[in-house]
């Protein structure tokens, strides 16, 4: 705490309380309803901050959210019953890490728009994969996990959103930060600068997997029972590139903002029994905040379009 | 005493040599030079010698160290700093920031605060009043100095330069090359420059080697090198006049 | 014995091929729209699979309202897929400067709202139900191998279309402008091409032949809103196998996709059909970015 305090200015540290606060007091006060749907909302938080510091920082845009979102809810689902939710939790966070480490030393190779092609693919390849091994050789599509109840999963998640927002806003100010962003603005560059950009680019892979596999293992129990298409749904990618995107990439506020919108909005279309205007109106969204970045637009302020810079691609072939 | 040496440089891309068993050695606190005519193999030495390319044959001691096969960011931080030819600044980063990372990435700076040695490097540079511009927003002869900032700040016992002077006009040229002179004096880094003619270096070098099409036609100080049959060969017909 | 083997390995190969050049004609036209907007628009076509998904729903809205037989409907698929595609590219795309810096990066997140976009206006008009209807589906004998003649329409349907826009490019002054436009838009403009012209023609055809091969998919397999994805990322594949910007390279990857497809599918299982696709693109990117056919 004390060291919180140091390195925190005290109105973050109010913000961050107020935060956890609200947040915590919503069981409480809101009922069963508001609970599962806060339940959502801190889980995109997490997803979409994850996701900054591979995409927001090192510009390296993560489309395979759902990769590592779903196999920390296996691995919940498998360890769970031997080590409790609460030893699941971090032993799916550390699979996770293992596999992006395996997974970025081929990936983190390919640059630009291909690697947004290709985290896509990945995502895909692995819900086929897992489809597959189960129905061939376990028998069974989906799998039952063991469910803990609402609060306890909202309070993990609280735990798990503010301890992603902590290490991304560290991360942010770190020299290790640093170097991801001149990563993102010049590998070459940043290279002769003295940055280990290989390493790098695979620490930072890792601990937005690390995040995104401890949010997946959380959701598992609430889940009650888990699919692949539950676990590694394409959408998990899409949404959390959509709000990162829309939040502003290296924006961690922006990001939350946006996060808590869109999952709200998403939450009011799907109780009126048809989410596909959300979908087109997210389609709306992102155009306009790509063609109205840098305008003073009241209404999209808080989505402040920050200047992509993505990994130079390859010249296509002549 | 030499401070880089390279020993019999070969470098193939597909059948084409683009470098064929070069030797040069650069003295400590010296200033050396490379010419060469387009297409010579001048920037392709530099990167060898960065590591970001492994040569064919052939190694390169820095410090009596054999540095051949490392990454360009161990290299960097043994102390071998480069510019490049085409600007590369961290452009969505301030000038400040984009010269806080050779401060920190770059060779450990003992004791020194690295704050306060980027500073030093942006005032040197005659870039302090740019430090909170984003670097996308610096003018062309602001990018070239701040190459050379940024390679600075990474504490290098050796800097290369590459066509630092191309574009500046006479005025501009004869600031950079105080500029460079200061460098190597006052804080007693090694320079070596490339220049695409002999003139660039002309006032700067106490040695030059020419490369033509990857291969050493000429060694020693300017005036000698300059009286070369061969180099006189080299350059005739394209850039003789820019020459003299 | 030994014959009988060999004839039976033949007959098995045979029928590979001609599954994997059925599969593979959709694949390559396809990707012939995605290769023609990526080398020569510039711009990474994330809604690509959208263009196949609507192409197969204005087939099989007018075959089930109107009992109109998919062949007539190509028209209707192409003129629906264009006015969409230019017009969306008019309203997002065209807004942008045309600096290669903006093209790569605000072009793809533009690209991709619209996939979003298109998924779902489409499933909010026809729900997101999964959709098959029946057309030529009889039995047939085809060089010894036994299908369906639905699969042999498509084939028939998207390999005249892809000689035609092939021999468009090629023969006509319209399309050489094109291909120069692929080539180097600079250069293209000072011989005297009109740039602006082959980009809307490069759009048009980019968005018609992803249409076409939709149509093609949809009298054979079940489709839904969301099948955009899994069709982007085939055309994908074919297209980094084949080269960017290169049409026939999109041709000869599509069959080649189509055929290895098959023969693993048929030595593996047909469970993994998708994730044998996604690990050649994955793989394919890994080790050799410029494509089987690009120049690097």
């Amino acid at each position: 705490m004390k060291v919180l305090m140091a390195l925190l200015s005290s109105k973050q540290i109010a913000a961050l309380t107020l935060f956890i606060v609200v947040t915590a007091s919503v069981p409480v006060f809101g009922g069963t309803y508001a609970a599962s749907i806060l339940i959502i909302v801190l889980s995109f938080i997490a997803l979409v901050s994850a996701w900054q510091i591979i995409s927001g920082y090192a510009g390296y845009i993560l489309l395979g959210s759902a990769a590592f979102y779903g196999l920390g809810m296996y691995m919940s689902a498998l360890l769970t019953p031997i080590l409790t939710l609460y030893g699941a939790i971090p032993a799916s966070a550390a699979v996770c890490f293992a596999a992006a480490l395996g997974l970025g030393v081929p990936f983190l190779r390919i640059k630009g728009p291909y690697f947004i092609i290709a985290t896509l693919a990945l995502g895909e390849l692995i819900r086929n994969i897992v489809t597959f091994t189960e129905t061939n050789y376990f028998r069974t599509l989906g799998r039952i996990t063991i469910m803990y109840d609402l609060t306890t999963i909202l309070y993990l998640l609280i735990i798990n959103a503010v301890a992603v927002i902590l290490a991304v806003y560290f991360i942010k100010n770190s020299k290790f930060g640093l170097g991801l962003m001149s990563i993102k603005n010049d590998e070459i560059a940043a290279e002769s600068c003295g940055i280990p950009t290989t390493k790098y680019k695979l620490l930072a892979f890792g601990i937005t997997a690390v995040f995104m596999g401890s949010t997946g293992a959380i959701m598992a129990s609430r889940a009650g029972y888990i699919d692949p298409d539950i676990a590694f749904p394409a959408y998990i990618s899409i949404y959390t590139l959509v709000m990162g995107i829309i939040g502003g990439l290296g924006n961690l506020i922006g990001g939350i903002v946006s996060a808590i919108i869109l999952t709200l909005l998403f939450e009011i279309f799907l109780s009126m029994g048809n989410p596909y205007p959300f979908g087109i109106l997210l389609g709306i969204l992102l155009i306009l905040s790509v063609l109205l970045r840098g305008k003073r637009v009241t209404l999209l302020r808080i989505f402040r379009m920050q200047k992509i810079t993505v990994q130079k691609p390859l010249s296509p072939a002549k | 005493m030499t401070i880089l040496r390279l020993n019999k440089i070969d470098k193939r891309f597909g059948g084409i040599k683009a470098l064929k068993s070069v030797d040069f050695e650069v003295e400590e606190a010296s200033i050396a030079g490379i010419v060469g005519p387009n297409g010579a193999g001048k920037t392709t030495l530099f990167n060898i010698v960065t590591g970001y390319y492994k040569p064919d044959g052939g190694y390169v001691i820095f410090d009596n160290k054999n540095i051949t096969g490392l990454k360009p960011h161990q290299i960097c931080k043994m102390g071998i700093a480069r510019t490049y030819q085409i600007v590369r600044p961290f452009k969505d980063m301030r000038v400040f920031d984009n010269i806080m990372v050779g401060a920190k990435f770059g060779r450990p700076l003992d004791k020194r605060n690295p704050e306060k040695w980027a500073r030093e490097v942006l005032e040197f540079t005659g870039l302090i009043n740019r430090a909170n511009e984003f670097a996308r927003n610096l003018t062309f002869t602001e990018l070239r100095r701040f190459e050379v900032a940024r390679a600075l700040a990474c504490n290098p016992k050796i800097l290369l330069l590459d066509e630092v002077l191309a574009g500046l006009n006479p005025a501009e040229v004869t600031v950079a090359c105080e500029m460079i002179k200061k460098i190597n004096k006052e804080f007693n880094i090694t320079i070596v420059i490339i220049e695409h003619v002999l003139k660039g270096v002309w006032a700067l070098a106490e040695k030059v080697m020419v490369l033509h099409h990857g291969e050493k036609i000429g060694e020693g100080k300017p005036e000698e090198v300059f009286k070369m049959k061969q180099v006189e060969e080299a350059y005739l017909g394209t850039r003789w006049e820019a020459v003299a | 014995m030994v014959i009988e083997a060999v004839g039976y390995t033949l007959t098995i190969g045979m029928r590979l091929i001609v599954a994997g050049i059925i599969i593979g004609s959709a694949y390559a036209l396809g990707a012939l729209g995605l290769t023609l907007i990526w080398g020569g628009a510039r711009i990474i076509n994330y809604a690509h699979g959208e263009l196949v998904m609507i192409g197969a729903y204005v087939s099989f809205w007018l075959f089930t309202a109107f009992k109109v037989p998919p062949p007539l409907a190509i028209p209707f698929a192409a003129g629906v897929a264009a006015v969409i595609g230019l017009g969306l590219y008019l309203g997002t795309i065209g807004r942008l400067t045309r600096a290669p810096e903006e093209m790569e990066s605000y072009g793809l997140i533009l690209t991709f709202a619209l996939m979003i976009l298109l998924s779902n206006s489409v499933a909010w008009m026809f729900t997101s139900d999964i959709q098959v209807y029946r057309w030529m589906m009889v039995p047939i004998d085809f060089f010894a191998v036994s299908t369906l003649l639905n699969r042999l329409m498509i084939p028939i349907i998207c390999l005249p279309v892809a000689g035609i826009v092939l021999a468009l490019m090629n023969k006509t002054w319209f399309g050489r402008g094109i291909s120069l436009v692929i080539d180097n838009d600079q250069v293209a403009g000072l011989v005297g091409v009109n740039v602006r012209n082959a980009y809307f023609g490069i759009l048009t055809i980019g968005t018609i032949t992803p249409a076409i091969a939709g149509l093609a998919w949809s009298f054979n397999y079940p489709f839904s809103p969301f099948i955009g994805i899994e069709h982007a990322i085939l055309a994908f594949v074919v297209v980094i196998l084949g080269g960017l910007g290169s049409p026939k390279g999109s041709i000869v990857g599509g069959l080649l996709i189509g055929i290895i497809e098959t023969t693993l599918v048929y030595l593996i299982s047909p469970g993994l059909r998708l994730a044998i696709a996604y690990s050649i693109f994955i793989l394919v990117i890994l080790l050799r970015p410029s494509g089987l056919f690009g120049r690097k």
